[in-house]
């Protein structure tokens, strides 16, 4: 069958490369931002419950502001603005920059949200087994903060691989800009933006999906780091040598 | 423990036997002072617990039971008074353990709570092995193995690898029991251990209560459950008013004239039976 058969006029085959290339640019320019605003965050956040009053002030004053402005307008800051007095970035450093600094603030509070989450139990019933503050936090309120932050740092990078589409202002060879190249020779807006908009679904849709199942593995008791998944692996060994007492209540 | 098919001697007079002979004294609490605001809570309280003794704590709601236990490592502060868990000086003329002083004293006590406060996002033999790695330095399989007897020992090793929201209450509490036992402490507080538990759950945990007794661990132990209080300990200390009211043996803290502590076992008189089998059919 011929695309024309499909009902496409627009000769995708022969754009298959370049929807290729746009496809991998958009994935780097998520990747790139999601670890970006992922540790900028992680620190934010952490700088929020700090006990120093200067460090969640300076915190605090990043995410209003960065929470506060359209990321177009922070993209064009960035690129267009700084190079105006000098400071010139390419195109993937200003992305990533803007990324990090937009959705950085975002995973703050998403990240702070789970923070205080975490019941106040379970800080005190650690300290009375006699963990060291530092220990408690990072074994036990930290691990259950990154669940329950789960759900929105997922949110967000469906959000942000859809907000890389913006980076089509700036021609940022990703998927938008290779519809609006494409869309400029065919002339064929509505065909060339609805595969487009398929693309970006079939990216999103798994992601999002992927989260949820994720959330429900980790509910069950399912080891998210490699460490984990050894010790259990221990646990199933030592159980398989265990000898069953007598007394057993069975399970 | 009929139901595990073990048999044990009555801990609460092997238990009287231990604390006789060595008249150690384990925890050491003198004029213990505790107010929030103007709320004054602990009013110059003394209690001394020799070693391998059982203490149960009976008081009203809001007489300040939560308060002494959490005075004694420490996740609260006295105001006054003194506070000394074996050679821990926990509290002393005004000045409480800090840094790696308090680690230790914490260590030395272990803490049971009402609400178990089991690490969801461990499963059941990981909260037992977390001590153990972190406190007491085991490598991972040596932690495991230990995990695996100290749930044995509660009747879950069978549970180990479910995630704390796939247990029952009384297995949650009794995986919490595992934890706190895992760090080997000295003494063994327990907050109402039982009271969150329905009255099936209740008989488990209590009866692990009672062997953990019967190898010796000094316990104190705040309580509604008066068959816990008159059978598997040998001791009751009544709260009123953040003051001790009485102090003795279950039968002569129960035998009290003290209007007070009469009204409160009148109160209390109907709890679930510590053992099953007296049940009616
Ligand atoms: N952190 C706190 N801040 C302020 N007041 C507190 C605090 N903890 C306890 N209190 C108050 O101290 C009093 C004694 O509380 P505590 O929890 O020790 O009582 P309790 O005997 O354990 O009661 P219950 O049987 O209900 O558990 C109560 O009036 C309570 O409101
Ligand atoms: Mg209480």
């Amino acid at each position: 069958m011929t695309l024309e058969g499909l009902g496409l006029s627009v000769p995708w085959f022969d754009y298959l490369p370049d929807l290729w290339a746009g496809l991998l640019t958009t994935l780097k320019f998520t990747i790139s931002g999601f670890v970006g605003s992922i540790v900028l965050g992680l620190v934010v956040a952490l700088m929020r419950v700090s006990r120093v009053a200067l460090i969640r002030a300076v915190a605090s004053i990043y995410t209003e502001i960065f929470k506060n402005l359209p990321l177009i307008t922070e993209i064009y800051i960035i690129y267009f603005g700084l190079a105006s007095i000098g400071i010139r970035f390419g195109i993937f450093a200003a992305a990533t920059l803007s990324f990090a600094l937009f959705y950085g603030a975002y995973v703050s509070e998403v990240f702070r949200g789970g923070l205080q989450g975490v019941p106040p139990g379970q800080r005190e019933a650690s300290l009375a087994l006699g963990m060291t503050p530092r220990s408690v936090t990072r074994h036990i309120i930290v691990p259950q903060a990154l669940r329950l932050a789960l759900p929105g740092a997922g949110t967000m990078m469906v959000d942000l691989l859809k907000g890389t589409a913006l980076l089509v202002t700036i021609g940022g060879a990703e998927l938008m800009t290779q519809g609006a190249i494409i869309t400029s020779t065919t002339f064929r807006a509505l065909e060339v933006y609805l595969v487009i908009g398929l693309i970006y679904f079939s990216l999103c849709y798994p992601l999002s999906r992927g989260v949820v199942r994720l959330e429900r593995r980790l509910d069950s008791g399912a080891p998210l780091t490699p460490s984990r998944r050894r010790h259990l692996k221990l646990v199933d060994e030592a159980m398989r040598r265990r000898v069953p007492r007598t007394g057993d209540v069975p399970a | 423990m009929t139901r595990r098919g073990v048999s044990l001697p009555d801990p609460a007079a092997s238990a009287r036997d231990r604390a006789t002979r060595t008249a150690e004294l384990a925890v050491q609490v003198d004029g213990l002072c505790k107010s929030f605001g103007t709320n004054v809570v602990l009013d110059g309280v003394d209690l001394h617990v020799t070693e391998g003794q059982v203490v149960s704590i009976l008081g009203r709601s809001g007489s300040g039971k939560s308060t002494l236990l959490r005075c004694i490592n420490l996740l609260e502060i006295p105001d006054g008074g003194r506070v000394q868990v074996g050679r821990h000086r926990a509290f002393d003329n005004g000045h409480a353990l800090r840094g790696n002083d308090l680690v230790k004293l914490r260590q030395a006590v272990g803490m049971v709570f009402q609400s178990f406060h089991l690490f969801p996002h461990l499963t059941a033999i990981e909260n037992v092995a977390l001590p153990l790695m972190q406190l007491r330095g085991r490598d991972v399989s040596k932690a495991i193995a230990e995990s695996l007897e100290l749930l044995d020992r509660v009747g879950l090793a069978e549970k180990s690898k479910q995630a704390p929201h796939q247990l029952s209450g009384g297995q949650q509490q009794r995986v919490a029991i595992a934890r706190a036992l895992a760090v080997n402490p000295k003494v063994l507080l327990f907050d109402e251990p039982t009271s969150a538990l329905d009255p099936e759950s209740t008989v488990d945990v209590l009866n692990v209560m009672r062997n953990i007794s019967s190898d010796g661990m000094t316990m104190i132990v705040v309580t509604h459950e008066l068959s816990f209080a008159t059978e598997v300990s040998n001791r009751i200390v009544m709260i009123d008013e953040g003051k001790v009211i009485e102090d003795g043996s279950p039968t002569s803290v129960s035998r009290s004239t003290n209007p007070r502590t009469a009204s409160f076992f009148k109160f209390f008189d109907r709890g679930p039976r510590l053992r099953r089998d007296d049940d009616q059919p």
